[in-house]
């Protein structure tokens, strides 16, 4: 079997520091910004990554290259642009960033360097969860040393090119996720989103021009640079470029991230995990963290790519997958993630706000044995009034994502909850 | 409450990464808390002069965020996850157990004023779940055996 | 004009409006929380949710929030739409999920946007069947108070208090369901625009304070229009009134002038008309009540002597002004101000009368987008101007919104995308004011300064604007950098008020307009004149005080004060003299004063709430105030009383006497088209001042008659006083009480507008005065009377809060007085050996006044601003050369 290439990770060793910074550079890196900081201009980057199919890795997927060109022109407002890095990493289930952020600094540095070049940034900030200590003292130290080679701040190798990157850590709130609450909570504000449209690009950080980009997605960048466009879209099957690190959670015999072929089947995937554990049955997958809809034991062969998890009914999201076994209760299950919802709504538009709360103690109220079956009713309307598009952001209608799917999937348990007053699980 | 000389030099080279002074808020916030333990009314005033916020405005995002505490705490937060993945590995065994050997629930702090037991969203640890932090140690595949080596390290 | 389909029926509306503010202007009703026209929109809420169609052949459409959809020719929307009517009830339902059952018990039940919406929605049963979240409340003051179990999230309380009126000792805590709105602390809040929550709040968070002790529904309470007394803005406010006691104020929308925000001096300011210091009964000095009749014909026998001097007032209405004039002779009235506010109203009104010069209505002050603010610090003078004044201060913004294409009115995106772009302001002023976060340059200089750099400003615009000589200090950068700033904008507003104690800052303003007007420009001028009237009085003219203290200094004449207080104006040494000169001393009033404590003979009148009366604001804006309160021994009208004191025929009713004002004074010609005649009828039959709910009329006075009693009669006013009448919006007819089906809450007032948040339907009200000088180009010669190097300058600062006459004597406002002190920077204080805290003697022409002195750095050098204006004070009508004494400690302490 040939074995498969895992740029994002290749640097990356179990339970070791990262490189440093001559490690790295003995490694190749910081290769692709000799090659390209006053070499090749900032459009042609863009136009670059626009052709290798790299698509947002914090959940959308939208290309990274057409948010990019999004920028205004700097000539037609003058003044700082920022580029951001989402290392808020708070979706239940997910744990890829983190990887990324402790495993290779450098990684991420060459990733912003690039990126920022591209989009003609002189600023960047990482925004990483406050949790996350030990990736943010890696990455400062990173930096640090990174400035101190000329990597980083004025000229930067002679290019005339500035940039100085800074981290932020957050203080808790999943929403901070969410590319405008970001922004909000980096200006020192309540991390509550902002209406889209105007996009980041357009009034991002300090109404100026920004870009918000996932961890991941930016750790591809110096790759593409390197290597070429025509190689990074042979990394990934089912039509969609690079490799993906995905993420398995829950009863399977190894659970961990896997850099594999964007597009890797999720059979696959929970194979590279070790399969479940004795004893235990595969029942549903949530795909790609706890926004995401459930999949059932007779979808695994479909392919983890955007495309393809959009046609199964659900979403790749993170591309982090959590399993639900048979012995563990789907409506504790779903209780357990819309309390998580309910914790982490930011209060800013009503539904979620109100809806949420009432969703949890409806769940709580069928787990403990006390529902009723107009309740099932009541979560189906609550559900549509959260759906997409109908709140501020995408944190309700994500909650409801798994809602909406277990309801369906799982009606006999919520019936038999019911109809016999307990819980069946404990 | 006076700022120290060393505090405000500490903020000071926070409030330069940023083009505007109330975005250090958030950093100045975690900064007295990491030195007090809490942020009083009285570090909060503090920093609102510091950062030309009103204590309003810099109240509205201390209360926003759950990592920033207005209340004192422990000397320790035992953070234990509690999102679906460690949900589903037993991290409602790990409470009990806490509570049976701290005697604190989610929420409490212990009478001696070591510990306070809080839930947090996912640590991105699920590969090892149950996952708890305390401060900022993390720790993984938490078995209820392990809690009193974890609570107690012996020195 | 934009043409949409509305649930299959065609209309046109205003481009550059969401699409919940277009539906509501064509009656197409939508429910919003949110939303508000003034506030704009940021989507939070959910509740205004639609369905719009891409085209004709789109036949799915899809679900958008209203407010924060733009118009697109031709779109196709649907309300109707089951999915769409079914996802907007959820949302109700989801808000009143924790929101209490108490609308009972709670003041605003049956006047309650919540309410209307969910009765709009359709939503009737409860499904939430958990514990609600509960909350305690802050005391938030003496106007508001809080109830925070009934709030809904919508934000608006915040995004009014904060974003639209700059406080920021207010905001939203917490997050998730668990968010609060109110004080870091308890304490009363600081904004003078705090009451505005109570209107702005869509259910009962903020309740008004002093209205609840005496609370009663909407429904049963007449609502009377009248005009704020309390500052020459003249703010529409409705007073609203049950068994002959005021209840309380609420705004009345006119899009000219206030729009939908009041200040809490105007708000809660008001009960000096039923508190202990109301006059209620005539006297004479040294002996006890006179009758009714004794006191008439006492009257009648001073108005009947030779050697008359009447003294009119800048607080009382046009009528009670014009009849004292006319009854002791014009050359024997005089203004009853002090000579530097009679000099500046002097050229105010002239000002007014130019055809040349435009002066500004609040809504063009709101859309200036550079002002310049000459010595005056305008929330303390006119807070509804300064609140105007803040959103001109987001000139630039709005600019870089339009570059970046994010519609003015998706409010919060507006705001982050220009926050790093400067205010549009810019203030020479001697102290910080509350207007400083939105100004790009703030000078801190003495009045003279200030007005030197004016004339400096309007010679750099145009040097045929009278130079300047130069001045020490004076940066001519800074000066051509302010000309710039004014000459690169399309609605350039300069503001000049009293502050400066001297009308050469008026006259340097009017050059600057005048200058940039030959340069092309829209520019405006904003005089910030000093009380409810006073531009009324200048424009009826009158002597100057200075003179009429002299024929007093000959002795034996016969006073007749209006309405005034001249002890508040005037060194008391010399009002003491001059009134034991004098042959007789009569003071018309409606509350005690020290004027009427020194009177010979004293008689009540009726109040601006107890009558009818026209005043004139500083924009030259005539506006009818109508009776309002029936009291059961009612006082009468200045004007009636001296009519029929001295027995003049000419004015039967008050318009009569409108229509010999009209004729008489030149420049009022057009005072008759102001307001209603007594005998306007709408088809036959009078406008209602009461609801059509209005209950229990009959069993009102039951506990001492059970006969039904008539309805107080209102003589000369056109409104029935009862809820018979005619009911409904009529051209010229001020609203009595905004009401409309479905719509009881003050949003109602959105059916009222001709588009919403724009002018009423039926015009807005008030008549303009003045254009009518067409020879009055020109420049003003300008100058400059520089303050003595290194002598204390005393200048006046006059807080929101009892610094105006009538508000300090209302209960509420008079909680809210702070103690008068003395401020100066540390300099200043260093070189006279002043500590912080230490109570000294600040003397001035003849007055002292032992204050407590508090450091400002912001203060120029010796400068010291003295908090004035409360009662008791003596008088400090502008800045003055001053002197600072230590206390003597007494030997024998
Ligand atoms: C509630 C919520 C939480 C989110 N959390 C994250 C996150 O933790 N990390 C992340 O990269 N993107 C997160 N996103 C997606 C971001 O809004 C945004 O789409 C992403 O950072 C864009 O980066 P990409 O284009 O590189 O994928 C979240 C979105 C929502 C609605
Ligand atoms: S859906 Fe609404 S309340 Fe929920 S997180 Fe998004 S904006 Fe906040
Ligand atoms: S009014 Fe549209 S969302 Fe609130």
């Amino acid at each position: 079997m040939m074995t498969l290439e895992r740029p994002l990770t290749k640097n990356i060793k179990p339970n070791t520091p990262p490189m440093g910074l001559h490690a790295y550079q003995a490694a190749g890196g910081y290769e692709a910004v000799r090659q390209t900081l006053g070499r090749v201009a900032p459009a042609d980057l863009v136009e670059m990554v626009i052709q290798s199919g790299l698509g947002g890795r914090g959940g959308g997927g939208f290309s990274a290259g057409r948010k990019w060109q999004l920028m205004p022109d700097p000539k037609a407002d003058p003044g700082p642009r920022y580029l951001v890095i989402n290392a808020d990493e708070m979706e239940p289930g997910t744990f890829k960033d983190r990887l990324l952020l402790e495993g290779d600094p450098h990684q991420m540095i060459e990733g912003i360097i690039l990126s920022a070049y591209a989009i003609q940034a002189d600023i960047s900030y990482i925004f990483v969860r406050g949790e996350y200590g030990t990736a943010i003292t890696r990455l400062e130290s990173a930096i640090g040393a990174a400035r101190d080679a000329g990597l980083l701040g004025r000229n930067i190798l002679g290019s005339s090119y500035d940039l100085e990157i800074h981290v932020h850590g957050g203080a808790g709130r999943y929403i901070c996720g969410e590319e405008t609450a970001l922004l909000n909570s980096l200006e020192g504000r309540r991390a509550v989103p902002r209406a889209k449209p105007p996009f980041p690009q357009i009034s991002g950080l300090w109404g100026r021009p920004t870009v918000v980009n996932n961890v991941e997605t930016i750790c591809n960048i110096p790759h593409i640079v390197l290597r070429g466009v025509d190689w990074y879209k042979s990394l990934g099957l089912d039509g969609e470029s690079g490799t993906k690190i995905y993420g398995v959670s829950g009863r399977v015999k190894s659970p961990g991230t896997f850099e594999l072929p964007m597009g890797t089947t999720l059979n696959d995937l929970i194979e590279h995990a070790g399969g479940m554990r004795e004893g235990y049955q595969l029942r549903a997958v949530l795909p790609g963290g706890a926004s995401t809809a459930f999949l059932l034991d007779d979808q695994l062969d479909i392919p983890l790519s955007f495309a393809g998890v959009a046609k199964a009914g659900s979403r790749l999201g993170t591309g982090t997958a959590i399993i639900l076994d048979d012995r563990t209760c789907p409506v504790g299950m779903l209780h357990n993630l819309q309390h998580f919802f309910a914790q982490e709504s930011c209060g800013w538009c009503a539904p979620c706000r109100d809806g949420l709360p009432w969703v949890e103690r409806i769940l709580a109220k069928i787990e403990s044995g006390q529902g009723e079956m107009s309740d099932l009713a009541l979560l189906d309307d609550i559900a549509g009034t959260l759906g997409p598009g109908r709140t501020f952001c995408a944190l309700a209608p994500g909650a409801m994502a798994s809602l909406v799917s277990g309801l369906t999937y799982f009606r006999a348990e919520f019936e038999q909850h019911i109809h016999t007053k307990s819980c069946g699980w404990t | 409450m006076h700022l120290t000389p060393a505090d405000i030099a500490a903020l000071g080279e926070i409030v330069g990464h940023y083009p505007h002074k109330r975005a250090a808020c958030i950093d100045a916030l975690k900064y007295m808390q990491a030195r007090h333990g809490y942020v009083s009314d009285q570090s909060l005033e503090a920093i609102a002069v510091l950062l030309d916020m009103s204590p309003a405005e810099l109240d509205e995002v201390a209360t926003f965020y759950n990592l920033i505490f207005r209340k004192p705490v422990g000397e320790k937060v035992i953070y234990l996850c509690d999102s679906v993945t460690c949900w589903m590995l037993g991290r409602d065994k790990i409470a009990r157990k806490i509570q049976d050997l701290i005697g604190i629930r989610q929420g409490e702090t212990s009478t001696d004023g070591r510990y306070t037991l809080l839930p947090i969203v996912c640590l991105g640890h699920c590969d090892h779940a149950p996952a708890m932090m305390i401060d900022d140690r993390l720790f993984g595949d938490v078995e209820p055996g392990q809690l009193p080596g974890i609570l107690e390290p012996p020195d | 004009m934009v043409k949409l389909i509305i649930d299959g029926r065609a209309v046109e509306v205003q481009p550059d409006q969401n699409l919940l503010q277009a539906s509501l202007s064509v009656n197409a009703d939508i429910p919003y929380f949110c939303w508000h026209p003034a506030l704009g929109a940021v989507g939070s809420c959910r509740q205004c949710a639609v369905r719009v169609y891409r085209d004709d052949d789109d036949q799915v459409g899809q679900i958008v929030m209203s407010c924060m959809t733009k118009l697109r020719e031709g779109m196709r929307v649907s309300i109707a739409e089951r999915e769409v009517a079914a996802l907007r009830e959820s949302v109700v339902e989801m808000v009143l999920a924790n929101h209490p059952h108490d609308c009972p018990v709670c003041e605003v039940g049956g006047e309650c946007h919540l309410q209307d919406m969910a009765v709009m929605t359709g939503h009737s049963g409860r499904r939430y069947e958990f514990q609600k979240r509960t909350h305690l409340n802050q005391n938030l003051g003496p106007f508001i108070k809080h109830e925070m179990n009934r709030c809904i999230g919508c934000y608006r309380c915040v995004r009014f208090y904060r974003d639209y009126a700059g406080g920021d000792d207010f905001g939203v805590f917490g997050s998730r369901a668990n968010i609060y709105f109110g004080r870091a602390s308890e304490g009363a809040l600081e904004s003078p625009f705090a009451g505005n929550l109570v209107e702005i709040c869509p259910t009962g968070v903020f309740v008004d304070k002093p209205f609840s002790k005496k609370f009663r529904r909407k429904w049963d309470m007449r609502g009377t229009a009248s005009v704020c007394g309390h500052c020459a803005v003249g703010c529409n406010v409705t007073l609203q009134e049950r068994e002959g006691e005021l209840r309380r104020v609420v705004n009345r929308y006119n899009d000219a002038v206030n729009g939908y925000f009041l200040c809490d001096r105007g708000r809660f300011g008001a009960d000096y008309v039923q508190s202990e210091h109301t006059l209620r009964s005539a006297r004479l000095a040294g002996s006890a009540e006179l009758a009714v009749n004794e006191a008439r014909a006492a009257l009648a026998r001073v108005l009947a002597t030779p050697d008359l001097i009447g003294i009119g007032s800048p607080r009382a209405s046009l009528e009670s002004n014009f009849a004292l004039r006319t009854i002791v002779g014009p050359e024997n009235f005089y203004l009853g101000i002090h000579d530097t506010a009679y000099d500046m109203l002097d050229v105010a009104a002239r000002l007014i009368r130019s055809a040349r010069m435009t002066v500004a209505s609040v809504r063009d002050v709101e859309q200036a987008d550079s002002v310049l603010i000459i010595g005056e610090d305008p929330s303390e003078t006119a807070p509804r101007l300064a609140l105007a004044l803040r959103q001109a201060g987001s000139a630039g913004v709005h600019a870089r919104a339009n570059r970046n294409a994010i519609p003015l009115w998706q409010d919060i995106s507006v705001r982050d995308n220009g926050c790093e772009t400067p205010g549009a302001l810019m203030i020479m002023s001697p102290a910080a004011t509350e207007l400083d976060d939105v100004a790009w340059l703030t000078l801190r200089v003495r009045p003279d300064e200030a007005i030197a750099r004016a004339a400096m400003i309007a010679h750099a615009i145009d040097p045929q604007a009278p130079p300047c000589a130069d001045m020490p200090g004076i940066m001519p950068m800074q000066v051509e950098q302010m000309a710039a700033a004014l000459l690169a904008a399309e609605r350039p507003l300069i503001v000049v008020g009293c502050m400066t104690g001297d009308a050469d800052a008026l006259r340097a303003a009017a050059n600057i307009v005048e200058a940039l007007m030959r340069r092309g420009k829209q520019a405006r001028l904003s005089f910030i004149a000093p009380e409810v009237n006073a531009v009324g009085l200048a424009l009826l003219g009158g002597g100057r005080m200075s003179a009429c203290f002299e024929p007093l200094a000959a002795g034996s004449a016969n006073i007749v004060v209006l309405e005034n207080d001249l002890y508040r104006r005037f060194p008391h040494d010399l009002l003491d003299r001059a009134f034991k000169q004098a042959g007789s001393v009569t003071v018309l009033d409606h509350i005690e004063t020290q004027t009427t404590a020194q009177a010979g003979l004293v008689l009540p009148v009726a109040s601006m709430a107890e009558s009818d009366g026209i005043v004139v604001n500083q924009e030259g804006r005539a506006q009818r105030f109508y009776k309002a309160i029936f009291r059961q021994t009612p006082s009468l009208p200045a004007w009636q009383l001296l009519r029929d004191a001295a027995n003049i025929g000419d004015w039967p009713t008050l318009s009569a006497l409108v229509r010999v004002m009209s004729g008489t004074v030149e420049g009022l010609e057009h005072i008759v088209e102001v307001g209603l005649d007594a005998a306007f009828r709408i088809e036959g039959i009078q406008p209602a001042s009461q609801p059509h709910r209005y209950s229990g009329r009959t069993a009102v006075n039951a506990h001492h008659d059970v006969q039904e009693q008539a309805p107080p009669s209102n003589e000369y006013s056109p409104f029935a006083t009862s809820m018979e009448g005619y009911h409904g919006a009529q051209a010229g007819v001020p609203v009595p009480f905004f009401w409309s089906p479905g719509w009881n809450s003050v949003q109602s007032v959105n059916k009222f507008q001709s588009e919403i948040g724009g002018s009423l339907r039926h015009g807005d009200e008030g008549v303009k005065l003045g254009g009518q000088d067409q020879d009055s180009s020109g420049y003003w010669p300008v100058t400059i009377s520089p303050a003595e190097p290194a002598v204390l300058l005393f200048i006046p600062c006059l807080p929101v809060f009892g610094g105006e006459e009538l508000s300090a004597l209302s209960p509420a406002i008079e909680a809210r007085m702070a103690v008068p002190s003395a401020s100066m920077n540390i300099h200043t204080a260093a070189l006279h050996q002043i500590t912080e805290g230490a109570t000294m003697d600040y003397v001035t022409q003849g007055a002292c006044m032992r204050l407590v002195t508090e450091i400002d750095d912001h203060l120029p050098d010796h400068v010291v601003q003295i908090v004035a204006g409360y009662p008791g004070q003596p008088p400090l009508p502008g800045p003055v050369h001053g002197q600072v004494r230590h206390i003597t400690a007494r030997a024998d302490g």
